[in-house]
C-alpha cells in the first residue's frame, strides 16, 4: 500500500476520520464523539480544544488500524460544522468556547442587520440574516463581552481552528466562507461594505483561500499529536455539507444533494450564487460552483412520529402498507411541519396538519400521506429554487430513508426528478480526501473522481403515470400553508396565553 | 291496566312497545325490513314490508304481555321522514317507496331552484331546496316515470301509509306534512306554485292531522293481522325525530336534544316556527311547538374511524382484558389537557350537512407535533365534534332560538368525558335523560293526549322524564375552549376553498 490521504470532518456531535487511497478506497475510518456546553437555554458552545484533542486521536486510530506509515500520507483535508465564531488571540489561543452554529442568543443583533442592511445582504451574500451564522455572534460578542473581542485576532470556523492547530495558518476556506453574511459571493471575498454595517472590525475576518489550496505544512508538535510527518500538506478544506456533497458525486452544476435522516436536506448545484430570500445559498468545495437549497426538519421524524401514532414497530410493514394507496393517497395531504419549519417557509410557528381525511382514510392512505408530504417539502425548495433560476438534473440521496424503494419512488414522482441513491458513502470525509488528493497532484480533478468512486445501489426514474396527479397534490400543497399561516400564528399566540393562565 | 302501543317505522326495522300511562315501557319488539340500495343515491323500500313488519312486532309485543291485545287502548305510528310513497285509487303503493336517503333528484332540485328561486322555496317553505324533500321527489317521479305519476291518486307519508292499512282513511301527520316541502309555512295551507312546480294536485294529498288526533279506529281485517282489538283509536303519528325528542323531555323552548350515534341530531324547539336555512324547519309533535333540525354527518363515526385506523393496541387490549375498546379509548384522551395540546379536528369526514352544507369538505387534524401523543388526537376528535355542535347552536340562537341546556342521547353518551367536553365547550349542562325506547315513547305519549290522558302534557312529561345524570360546564375550561372555538372556526374558512379543490384533484 503506498500512498494514502486523510479526510476528516470535524461536525456537531463528532469527529470523524478516513484514511483512503486517492481514488476514494477506504482503508480505515474512526469516529470519535464530543458535548456541547449549553451554558444558558439558546446558547450553545464547544471547547475548541475538544475539535482538536479529538481529531489528533481519530488520526491515531485510522493509523493504527490501517497500519499505515506517516510518509504514506500524502495530504490532510478537513471539514466540519460551519456558521460559528471561534475566536483566536495573536498566538492562536482561543479566547473563549466557540459558539457554534446551533446558538440562537443573537437575535436581537439579526433585527439590527435587517433593519441596517437587510436588503444589501440579500444582494450581496444572498441570504437573510438568522443567528446561526458567524456575524450576528461577533456583535453579539461585542455588545456583551467587548474585553474578550478586543483580545481576538481572528474569528474562525471549527475547520479554520483546527486547521490552525495544524499548520499555524488562519485562513478560512470559500466554502466556509460563503456561509458568513459578510461575505461577497460574486467577489468571493468578503465584503468591506456588509462588514461596515454590522459595526464588526474588519481584520477578525482571516484570508479567504480556494478549498484545494495548501495552506502549509503539518507543524512538528501536531504530527506527533496525530503519529504523522511533519510538513504532510494540509489543504484549506471545506464546509461539511458541501464536501458530503462532493462526496456523494455531486460535482456539476444541476446535480443536488439530498442527504436524508431525521432531518433532510436538499441543496442543488449552481454555477453561480443564487439568492432567495427563503432558501440558503453558500459556496461548493468544488470552484465556480455553489448551493442553492434549504433543510426540511421533520424528514424522517415525520415517519417515525406516525409510526408511534399508529401503534406500528417497524418501518418496513408501513412501507408496505403505504404501497396497497394509489398516488395521492386518496385526497389526504400532509404538511410536514412537525417542529415548525426551516426552508423555505422558515416558519417557527407552523404545525404538522392531515388534510383531507375521509372515513375511506385508512392506514395506507395516512402512512402513504406522510412518505408524500416529505417529498413534497423537497420538491417546495426545488421549486422556490427555480424561481431564482436554479436547475435541476439529478437527485442524489444517502441517509436511512433512502433504503426504502417506495419512499425513493415517491420522491422521484413528487420531484419529477431521477434519484440515484448511494450505497455504504462515508460522507464529508471522503469528499475531503478527493480535495487533499487532487492538490498534492494524486489525481487530475477532485470533482470527476468523487462522481467516479460514487457507489450507485439505484436510480429511481419518475413515473409520467403519475406526474399529472403529483401536479395537482403539489398545488394543493402549496396553498395550504399560506391559508392557514394565520391560524399558525394564533394558535402559537393562544398557547402561549394559556399556558401563562395555567 | 291500560296500555299505549306506539310504534316506530325506522330505516332498518320497525319497534312495537307497549307503555302504562305513567311511561312505564312494558315491552318492545323490533322485526327489520330490507333496504334496497338500486345504484349510488337510489335508495328504496316496499311499503308492504312496512305493514308486515310492523304486523309481526305488533303480535310480539302483545303476546308478551299479559292480557295485552285487551288492555290495549290506541295506537301511534312514528317514521323514518320524509318518503315517496304513491298509492293508487284503491291505496295500492305503485312503486317502491323513496326513502329519505335517496337523492336521485339532485337536478329536479336545480330545475326548482331555476324556476323559483333559492330564496323563494326558504320563503315559502322555510326549508332550503334538496333532494331530501318530497316536492324534488314528486318534480322527479313525474319526468322519468310519467305513467305511473298519472296513475298516483295519494300522496301519503309512513304513518299514513300504515294508519290507511290500520283505518281505511287517507291521513297526513302535522309533522310529516312540514317536511314535504310543497307546504306554505306562514298560511299552513298547500303551495299552489310549488305544487305545480312539481307536478302534484293538492287533492292528491291528504288531510293534515295534528300528532295526537284520532284519525279513524282499527277495521276488522286489520284487527285481524296484528293482533289488535278491532275499534281502537289510531293517533295522526308524527317523524320519528319529534318522538324521540318527547321521550328527552325536549318539548319546551331552551331545552334541546342531541342524538348521537355515527352521526348526530340536533333537535331545537321553539314555539315561533323560526327559520333558517342551516337547518330543517319543521312541526314538533307537540301542538304550537316548532323545531330546527340540524344533521351532522359524521360524529361517532369519527371515533370508530380513530379506532379503526390507530388502535390496534386499543382492540387488542380490550379483547385481553374484556373491556370496552371506547372505555380505553377515552381513558387515553383524558390524559391529554383541554385543548388536547394544540391539536384542533375538523369533523367533516363525510363532507358536512348542518351548518356548513358542503359536501365537498373534509377532515382535517391541525396543529401536530413532535410531541404529539394519540389520546390528543383523540381527545381533539372528542372536542372537534363538540365544536362543530357549538356551531350549529351558535347559528341557531342567532336565528332566535331559545338556548338553556341540552339533552343527549344515543351510543355516544356512553364516554363520561365526552360529554363533560361537551358541557364546557357549549357552555351549558349537559343532562342524559333515562332513554331506553326512543321515538315509540313519544308515540304512546300522543296516544295519551289524543285519548285526554294528559290534560297537562307538559307536566305529565316532567314527572316520566327522569334525568339520570347532569354535567354542568367547568368555566374555566368553557374560557379556554371559547377561544379554541374561535380557531375552530377561522380553520374552515381558511381551508373552504381547498376543499373544493381537493374534489377536483383525480
Amino acid at each position: 500500500m503506498d500512498e494514502l490521504i486523510l479526510g476528516i470532518d470535524i461536525g456537531t456531535t463528532n469527529v470523524k476520520a478516513i484514511l483512503a487511497t486517492p481514488d476514494g478506497q477506504v482503508v480505515a475510518q474512526a469516529t470519535e464523539g464530543y458535548t456541547l456546553l449549553t451554558p444558558r437555554p439558546g446558547f450553545v458552545e464547544q471547547n475548541a480544544e475538544d475539535w482538536w484533542l479529538g481529531t489528533a486521536r481519530v488520526t491515531r486510530a485510522v493509523m493504527a488500524q490501517a497500519q499505515a506509515r506517516p510518509e504514506q500520507v500524502k495530504a490532510i483535508g478537513l471539514s466540519g460544522q460551519g456558521a460559528g465564531a471561534t475566536l483566536v488571540d495573536s498566538s492562536g489561543q482561543p479566547v473563549r468556547p466557540g459558539i457554534i452554529w446551533m446558538d440562537a442568543r443573537s437575535e436581537a443583533q439579526c433585527e439590527q442587520m435587517r433593519q441596517r442592511c437587510g436588503s444589501r445582504i440579500l444582494a450581496i451574500n444572498g441570504k437573510q440574516p438568522a443567528p446561526y451564522n458567524m456575524d450576528p455572534k461577533l456583535m453579539w460578542l461585542a455588545e456583551h463581552e467587548p474585553e474578550v473581542l478586543a483580545r481576538a485576532k481572528y474569528s474562525l470556523t471549527t475547520t479554520g481552528y483546527v486547521n490552525l492547530r495544524l499548520t499555524g495558518e488562519a485562513v478560512l476556506n470559500v466554502s466556509d466562507a460563503s456561509i458568513p453574511f459578510a461575505f461577497d459571493q460574486a467577489a468571493c471575498d468578503w465584503s468591506d461594505e456588509l462588514i461596515a454595517c454590522f459595526g464588526v472590525r474588519r481584520d477578525l475576518y482571516p484570508r479567504v483561500a480556494p478549498c484545494q489550496e495548501i495552506i502549509g505544512g503539518l507543524l512538528a508538535e501536531a504530527a506527533g499529536a496525530m503519529g504523522l510527518a511533519t510538513g504532510t500538506p494540509v489543504i484549506a478544506g471545506g464546509e461539511d455539507t458541501s464536501a458530503a456533497g462532493l462526496a456523494v458525486g455531486v460535482s456539476l452544476p444541476g446535480q443536488a444533494m439530498l442527504s436524508l435522516g431525521t432531518g433532510g436536506s436538499i441543496y442543488i448545484a449552481q454555477d453561480r450564487a443564487l439568492a432567495h430570500p427563503n432558501l440558503l445559498t453558500f459556496a461548493h468545495v468544488l470552484e465556480q460552483q455553489w448551493f442553492v437549497g434549504g433543510t426540511i426538519v421533520a424528514f424522517g421524524a415525520s415517519l417515525a412520529w406516525c409510526r408511534d401514532l399508529l401503534g406500528h414497530s417497524d418501518f418496513t410493514t408501513m412501507t408496505d402498507l403505504a404501497a396497497q394507496s394509489a398516488p395521492g393517497a386518496e385526497g389526504v395531504v400532509f404538511l410536514p411541519y412537525l417542529s415548525g419549519e426551516l426552508q423555505p417557509i422558515n416558519d417557527g410557528h407552523a404545525r404538522g396538519v392531515f388534510f383531507g381525511l375521509s372515513l375511506n382514510a385508512k392506514q395506507p392512505q395516512l402512512i402513504r400521506s406522510v412518505l408524500e408530504g416529505v417529498a413534497l417539502a423537497i420538491r417546495h425548495n426545488i421549486e422556490v429554487a427555480a424561481e431564482v433560476g436554479a436547475r435541476l438534473s439529478e437527485l442524489r440521496g444517502v441517509g436511512g430513508p433512502t433504503r426504502s424503494p417506495l419512499w425513493c419512488q415517491i420522491i422521484a414522482d413528487v420531484t419529477n426528478q431521477p434519484l440515484t441513491v448511494l450505497k455504504d458513502n462515508p460522507g464529508a470525509p471522503l469528499g475531503d480526501v478527493f480535495l487533499a488528493a487532487a492538490a498534492v497532484g494524486l489525481i487530475d480533478s477532485a470533482g470527476e473522481a468523487a462522481a467516479r468512486a460514487a457507489k450507485v445501489e439505484h436510480v429511481y426514474t419518475p413515473n409520467p403515470a403519475v406526474r399529472a396527479v403529483y401536479d395537482d397534490v403539489f398545488e394543493l400543497y402549496r396553498r395550504l400553508y399560506p391559508a392557514l399561516k394565520p391560524a399558525f400564528d394564533q394558535q402559537a399566540q393562544s398557547h402561549g396565553l394559556g399556558r401563562i393562565y395555567s | 291496566m291500560t296500555l299505549f302501543l306506539g310504534i316506530d317505522v325506522g330505516t332498518t326495522g320497525v319497534k312495537a312497545a307497549l307503555f302504562t300511562p305513567d311511561g312505564h315501557l312494558e315491552v318492545a319488539r323490533t322485526v327489520e325490513y330490507p333496504i334496497q340500495h338500486i345504484r349510488p343515491g337510489w335508495v328504496e323500500q316496499q311499503p308492504e314490508d312496512w305493514w308486515k313488519a310492523t304486523c309481526t312486532a305488533i303480535q310480539q309485543a302483545l303476546e308478551r304481555v299479559p292480557d295485552a291485545a285487551a288492555r290495549v287502548v290506541g295506537l301511534a305510528v312514528s317514521s323514518q321522514a320524509p318518503s315517496l310513497v304513491a298509492l293508487n285509487e284503491a291505496g295500492e303503493s305503485i312503486r317502491p317507496a323513496l326513502i329519505w336517503m335517496d337523492r336521485r333528484a339532485e337536478a329536479e332540485t336545480s330545475q326548482l331552484i331555476d324556476q323559483l328561486g333559492w330564496d323563494e322555496i326558504v320563503r315559502i317553505t322555510g326549508n332550503r331546496p334538496d333532494p331530501y324533500y318530497i316536492s324534488s321527489k314528486i318534480k322527479w317521479f313525474r319526468q322519468h316515470e310519467p305513467e305511473l305519476h298519472h296513475q298516483t291518486r295519494w300522496y301519503v307519508q309512513i304513518p299514513g301509509y300504515l294508519n290507511y292499512r290500520l283505518t281505511g282513511e287517507f291521513t297526513l301527520d302535522d309533522a310529516h306534512a312540514g317536511l314535504m316541502g310543497l307546504r306554505d309555512r306562514s298560511s299552513g295551507q298547500w303551495s299552489d306554485v310549488l305544487c305545480e312546480a312539481c307536478g302534484v294536485n293538492p287533492d292528491q294529498l291528504p288531510t293534515v292531522f295534528m300528532g295526537h288526533q284520532i284519525v279513524g279506529t282499527v277495521r276488522t281485517n286489520a284487527a285481524a293481522e296484528t293482533g289488535l282489538p278491532s275499534g281502537i283509536p289510531v293517533m295522526a303519528g308524527t317523524v320519528d325525530g319529534s318522538a324521540a325528542a318527547v321521550e328527552a323531555g325536549v318539548v319546551e323552548e331552551g331545552v334541546l336534544a342531541e342524538m348521537t350515534g355515527t352521526s348526530t341530531v340536533l333537535i331545537m324547539p321553539n314555539s315561533r316556527g323560526i327559520s333558517e336555512p342551516a337547518f330543517i324547519s319543521m312541526p314538533h309533535a307537540l301542538p304550537g311547538m316548532h323545531m330546527l333540525v340540524g344533521a351532522m354527518v359524521s360524529s361517532g363515526a369519527n371515533l370508530n374511524w380513530y379506532r379503526d385506523q390507530f388502535g390496534r393496541w386499543e382492540i387488542e387490549e380490550a379483547r385481553r382484558t374484556e373491556s370496552d375498546v371506547f372505555d380505553l379509548l377515552t381513558k387515553e384522551a383524558a390524559s391529554s389537557p383541554p385543548g388536547s395540546d394544540g391539536v384542533l379536528f375538523l369533523p367533516y369526514m363525510m363532507g358536512e350537512r348542518a351548518p356548513i352544507w358542503h359536501t365537498q369538505a373534509r377532515g382535517v387534524l391541525f396543529g401536530l407535533s413532535l410531541g404529539t401523543k394519540r389520546g390528543a388526537v383523540i381527545r381533539a376528535i372528542l372536542e372537534g365534534t363538540a365544536f362543530a355542535l357549538r356551531h350549529n347552536i351558535d347559528v341557531a340562537r342567532k336565528a332566535g332560538v331559545p338556548v338553556r341546556e341540552i339533552r343527549s342521547v344515543g351510543g355516544g353518551t356512553r364516554s363520561v368525558l365526552w360529554n363533560q367536553i361537551k358541557a364546557n365547550i357549549l357552555g351549558i349542562p349537559v343532562l342524559l335523560p333515562e332513554a331506553s325506547v326512543g321515538a315509540p315513547f313519544g308515540d304512546a305519549v300522543l296516544v295519551g293526549m289524543g285519548l285526554g290522558y294528559f290534560p297537562d302534557v307538559l307536566g305529565a312529561l316532567r314527572e316520566m322524564v327522569r334525568i339520570k345524570t347532569v354535567y354542568d360546564p367547568d368555566m374555566e375550561h368553557a374560557w379556554r375552549y371559547a377561544r379554541m372555538y374561535g380557531l375552530f372556526r377561522d380553520l374552515y374558512t381558511h381551508l373552504r376553498e381547498d376543499f373544493d379543490r381537493l374534489s377536483e384533484v383525480p
